[in-house]
């Protein structure tokens, strides 16, 4: 898979097999399961003094992360595909923020399912690295794709 | 406070409204929680983004949210940070509003 910034502000990723479609349709596959209850009500936690907030705000909120992983979602399977499945899909800037969105909802997802972040310090070894858990290893391995995906869009389109 | 104690002596509607008066000027902040998953450059951004901040006042609350694990970022009416804290749940960041000290 190649990712790489356009001239129109846009991002283009470019697919090369099944397997690159694959890693970019579990974005949203990991950012739809978000452990124990979802993103909204873990933020309402932090607002539990308010008594409306759960009512008024939390809804919209969900809606909002819903909306960003539904849009992810047809992105990736309206991409023009060729039989071979190689294939281009672009992230205008309009789009950015919910693709941004998503992806950090998958981050959020595969920090709390398998607490990454103490595998930090180790993440310049982390192709050396062994797990005996091959869930473990996978989720590492997209943790770091999502990250990179992020940074990109921050340098070249968010930001 | 000598003020206030005469008023209630007087009348208890002006007693209401001077109670009144002192919630709503009460500032409140709104508080960013660290958290593993969100970049330091998005951080940045959202503060940028939401409160106007320049990138210089930006970086530094977000370097402050990063070592000590949380910041106040912002400190005003209860409205407005309810609204603050809103738009930075909207963005995943972990925030809060609390009664400024």
């Amino acid at each position: 898979m190649r990712v790489a910034p356009t001239l129109d502000r846009s991002l283009r990723i470019d697919a090369e097999n099944a397997t690159d479609w694959l890693i970019l349709e579990m974005i949203c596959t990991d950012a739809s399961q978000m452990p124990d209850e979802p993103l909204a009500d873990k933020l309402a936690l932090y607002m539990a003094a308010d008594e409306d907030w759960a009512e008024l705000i939390t809804p919209e909120l969900a809606d909002q992360f819903s909306s960003q992983i539904i849009h992810v979602s047809r992105s990736i399977s309206t991409a023009d595909k060729a039989l071979d499945l190689t294939g281009s899909l672009f992230i205008k800037a309009e789009d950015a923020n919910s693709w941004f969105g998503a992806i950090n909802q998958a981050r959020l997802s595969l920090e709390e399912r398998f607490e990454i972040s103490r595998f930090d310090d180790l993440a310049e070894e982390q192709d050396n690295l062994e797990f005996e858990d091959p869930a473990l290893k996978a989720a590492i391995v997209r943790y770091h794709f999502y990250t990179s995906l992020q940074s990109i869009l921050l340098e070249y389109i968010l930001d | 406070m000598h003020h206030v104690q005469q008023m209630r002596l007087e009348s208890p509607s002006t007693d209401f409204q001077t109670k009144t008066t002192t919630q709503t000027t009460t500032p409140w902040s709104v508080v960013i929680f660290d958290d593993p998953v969100n970049l330091m450059a998005y951080v940045t951004l959202i503060l940028k983004r939401i409160f106007g901040y320049n990138k210089t006042q930006a970086e530094k609350l977000m370097l402050e949210v990063h070592n000590a694990g949380k910041s106040i970022v912002w400190t005003g009416e209860k409205e407005q940070a309810e609204l603050y804290v809103q738009q930075l749940h909207c963005h995943q960041l972990k925030a809060t509003i609390q009664k400024s000290q």
